[in-house]
């Protein structure tokens, strides 16, 4: 039925809806998994688009009723109709995908060139033994593919110069730096600047944890804090997984609140959290 | 004061605490110095939240936190 009007629409999904409440004892209209896989083969529409008319129709996918109220029903709608770009889908990758993918971001584009190790099973999410000499963007695939199938989810599995970078961030709403490393890092922040979108980005060693949100054209935080030359405290310290898990969680925190068309919180700072003492700050550049 | 990411590991006249008296025209580079802070291992110095270079004057109550270059992921 691809020309389905807003009409038919409106009735197939309410006739597909069922009442129940919210948790909070409020009452709503709530789509199943099997309900939005059915209405997105009768109406030909993909099972995002189906969501996303749902949502507008006062109809909650039930597996977005505990992100309401941190989103309401139009940002839900926003989050599945934006787009992040992810270079990274490794330890801070991996977390984020989780996240993402959970919460309804609709399009996910990301791009990781390696292969699973053992060395990765201490803090990457999407490694498990079976996942080793498996390259990073399958194992993502996969992943995605089974919390979330209404997420539009692409992964290429090859390491991205500066014109790949560009190209991944073509359309995109926010760019996420999930890099291990400082090699590649300048490469995005300059791609981000140049397609004039904000680019959420972080950092690990030990402990210590760095997240920031570059708003377009202003200078990257984690540059700063990388500077001065010298070791990289990781390589003597180490990326736990608790810290790499807190750093992903903090980004996608901030990633989503963009894509649902909010203001970031760390625009032209950086959340500095030492797990260690358990202490947080908030620094400006 | 305070020593991120390992760093305090390597100061070894830093103080447990911290806290420490400023010396008479103390910089950032020489409080490092009298606490043993390896220059070579920091990537960025915060003063008060913000990014600081090593001839930055500290004043009484500065809060001054050394930070090793950190991209890990």
């Amino acid at each position: 039925m691809p020309d389905l009007s807003d009409d038919a629409l409106s009735q197939a999904i309410a006739a597909a809806a069922h009442d129940a409440p919210y948790p909070d004892g409020r009452p709503g209209r709530f789509l199943t998994l099997d309900a939005v896989a059915a209405l997105a083969r009768e109406c030909g529409l993909s099972p995002r688009r189906v969501e996303i008319a749902a949502l507008e129709r006062g109809v909650c996918p039930l597996r977005y009723a505990r992100n309401l109220r941190a989103f309401t029903m139009a940002e839900q709608a926003r989050l599945l109709a934006s787009c992040a770009a992810m270079v990274g889908l490794g330890g801070l990758g991996g977390g984020l995908l989780e996240n993402l993918v959970r919460t309804g971001v609709g399009t996910v584009r990301a791009a990781d060139g390696d292969i699973f190790e053992e060395s990765n099973l201490n803090r990457q999410l999407l490694s498990d033994r079976a996942a080793l000499g498996v390259p990073k963007a399958s194992a993502a695939l996969a992943r995605a593919a089974a919390v979330n199938p209404s997420v539009d989810f692409s992964a290429q599995a090859g390491f991205l110069d500066r014109a790949g970078m560009d190209a991944l961030l073509e359309g995109a709403d926010v760019a996420v730096d999930a890099l291990g490393g400082l090699v590649d890092r300048p490469a995005l922040a300059a791609a981000a600047r140049q397609r004039g979108i904000p680019l959420v980005t972080g950092a690990v060693a030990g402990y210590t944890v760095i997240v920031a949100t570059v708003p377009p054209g202003a200078s990257s935080p984690v540059e700063l804090l990388a500077g001065g030359g010298g070791t990289a405290a990781e390589e003597v310290l180490g990326c736990p997984s608790p810290a790499v898990m807190a750093a992903a969680a903090l980004m996608a925190a901030e990633v989503v609140r963009l894509l649902a068309g909010r203001a970031p919180a760390l625009a032209g700072k950086a959340l500095v959290a030492d797990l260690e003492a358990m202490r947080f700050d908030t620094v400006t550049f | 004061m305070r020593l991120l990411a390992g760093l305090a590991r390597q100061a070894a006249s830093a103080p447990p605490d911290g806290r420490l008296d400023l010396a008479d025209g103390e910089t950032v580079a020489s409080l490092a110095a009298r606490c043993g802070v390896d220059p070579a291992a920091v990537g960025t110095v915060l003063v008060n939240g913000r990014a600081a270079g090593p001839e930055v004057r500290l004043a009484p109550g500065d809060d001054v936190v050394f930070v090793p270059p950190i991209t890990g992921g």
